[in-house]
């Protein structure tokens, strides 16, 4: 069980090392079809907003698994 | 079209969200105010009914929102390429990362049909600010989440330890979410004509009673047998997140067969939670998930068998939502937090670019996705009250 919850905290800390790659042209095919429009404008922090929501809401449920497992035991 | 598919997949796959102590018996109770519960009042099985067709409804206009919203962002001149999958990460991270954190909210203050108004108001105000994408897509997915909790708590405290109404409470989202990705990418129709609709919805919401069983008695039982249910479901709805957006054909992008998919997509979770509670939640969880695997594993050469892959994956889904409940029994808006969750970490590492699509990674996956489920269930093997009655009571 230990090594479950240890994979599920280690996601929100490996992802940043995953995102650098999604920006970038490695974006798998069928999700992403190819554009013509130049980006001028600078890009909203999208994924690091997103990272940072996935890892607070993965951390809150591991709290809150412990609370409900501690006041099982009690 | 291919950009409607990538949007679509995952929730075919089943996020992300109850079953029969028969709602015409005494313990069903209902009560104009959500933070009474617990009283005793009348129950009927047609309350009940209104009630989910009422929330059903919701799921669908509330999922046709978001996905018009975000259809209508992505398919923008300006959006670039990458920008499109960050506006995808971003709604998902939002409507599927939340929800545990706004699930522990309504199971503390036990306010689920506030959650399930607010939510409907916060997503349908998204489609008033067209000019500020950033906004729209933060609105929905905000609003998105509340909303699930809500309605996911409500569906799950309906009938406890059955997995019938949360698999129809379900179901219709996925139709929500094909008739808003058409909405957003075509543009024959202003999605706003979907504002009054979630407005006079929200109105019924406000005013309809809130039915639920009594609170069920905490229960002291084993922590680590606990945690090893709660982490074989939450790993197979992380597998079945991860087969929906890997299983991407070509054959996709042609309208009709996505809408018979889609359709195959809501059948299945329809009728999952109605056959699990008539022959046994693992019965039908493992025995639908190994069916799939024949027609997944050819899917890449014969696309056509998607359509029962799917329908026979997602079989499954109420079965996990309601067994996460019952795991957790007191709190059932963060048990389906946790259940989109997952939904959301299953499918990152395809969103991210993991190359694994092969018939063999999918058997694998499905053969995988098995032996979770048949682990998980176990205690709900012969009876879904099994682990309540004999295993865990005080």
């Amino acid at each position: 069980m230990k090594s479950i919850l240890a994979c599920f905290v280690a996601v929100p800390l490996l992802l940043p090392l995953a995102l650098p790659a999604a920006r970038g042209d490695m974006i798998p095919g069928p999700y992403v079809p190819k554009r013509d429009v130049e980006v001028i404008e600078e890009p909203l922090p999208v994924y690091e907003i997103a990272w940072s929501v996935v890892a607070v809401s993965m951390v809150v449920s591991l709290v809150v698994l412990r609370l409900v497992r501690q006041r099982n035991v009690n | 079209m291919n950009r409607l598919v990538a949007f679509v997949k995952p929730y075919l796959q089943g996020d992300a969200r109850s079953g029969d102590l028969p709602v015409t018996r005494q313990n069903i109770s209902v009560s104009a105010d959500p933070s009474h519960l617990s009283s005793r009042v009348i129950g009927s099985r047609v309350n009940a009914a209104a009630i989910l067709s009422l929330y059903g409804t919701a799921h669908l206009v509330v999922d046709a929102i978001c996905a018009a919203v975000v259809f209508r962002i992505a398919s923008a001149e300006n959006t670039p390429a990458d920008g499109f999958v960050g506006v995808i990460l971003l709604y998902h991270a939002l409507a599927f990362g939340l929800q545990a954190v706004f699930g522990i909210a309504v199971d503390v203050t036990r306010m689920p049909r506030l959650a399930a108004v607010l939510g409907c108001l916060v997503t349908a105000s998204a489609l008033v600010c067209p000019s500020i994408p950033l906004l729209g897509i933060v609105l929905s997915g905000i609003g998105n989440a509340m909303f699930h909790v809500g309605g996911g708590y409500i569906s799950l405290r309906i009938t406890p330890q059955r997995a019938t109404v949360p698999g129809l409470f379900v179901a219709p989202g996925s139709l929500g979410l094909l008739l808003g990705a058409i909405l957003g990418t075509t543009g024959k129709l202003d999605p706003i004509v979907l504002l009054p609709i979630a407005l006079v919805l929200c109105v019924l919401m406000a005013l309809s009673p809130v039915l639920a069983a009594e609170p069920v008695p905490r229960r002291n039982s084993s922590s680590g047998r606990r945690e090893f249910v709660l982490g074989c479901i939450l790993l197979a709805i992380g597998i079945r997140s991860l087969l929906g957006f890997l299983l991407v054909f070509s054959w996709e992008s042609q309208a009709v067969l996505l809408v018979v998919l889609t359709l195959a997509t809501v059948a299945g979770k329809a009728l999952g939670g109605v056959l699990a509670d008539r022959w046994g939640w693992m019965q039908v969880a493992v025995g639908s998930a190994i069916a799939a695997l024949p027609f997944l594993a050819c899917a890449s050469t014969y696309p056509v068998l998607l359509i029962p892959g799917m329908l026979l994956v997602n079989l499954g889904m109420p079965v996990t939502l309601a067994a996460m409940a019952e795991a957790l029994p007191g709190y059932p808006g963060f048990a389906f937090g946790l259940t989109c969750l997952a939904v959301l970490i299953g499918g990152l590492p395809p969103l991210l670019g993991a190359p694994v699509k092969d018939p063999a990674s999918i058997s694998l996956m499905v053969l995988l996705l098995s032996a979770a489920l048949y682990c998980g269930l176990r205690p709900w093997s012969f009876n879904p009250s099994i682990m309540d009655t004999e295993q865990e009571c005080e």
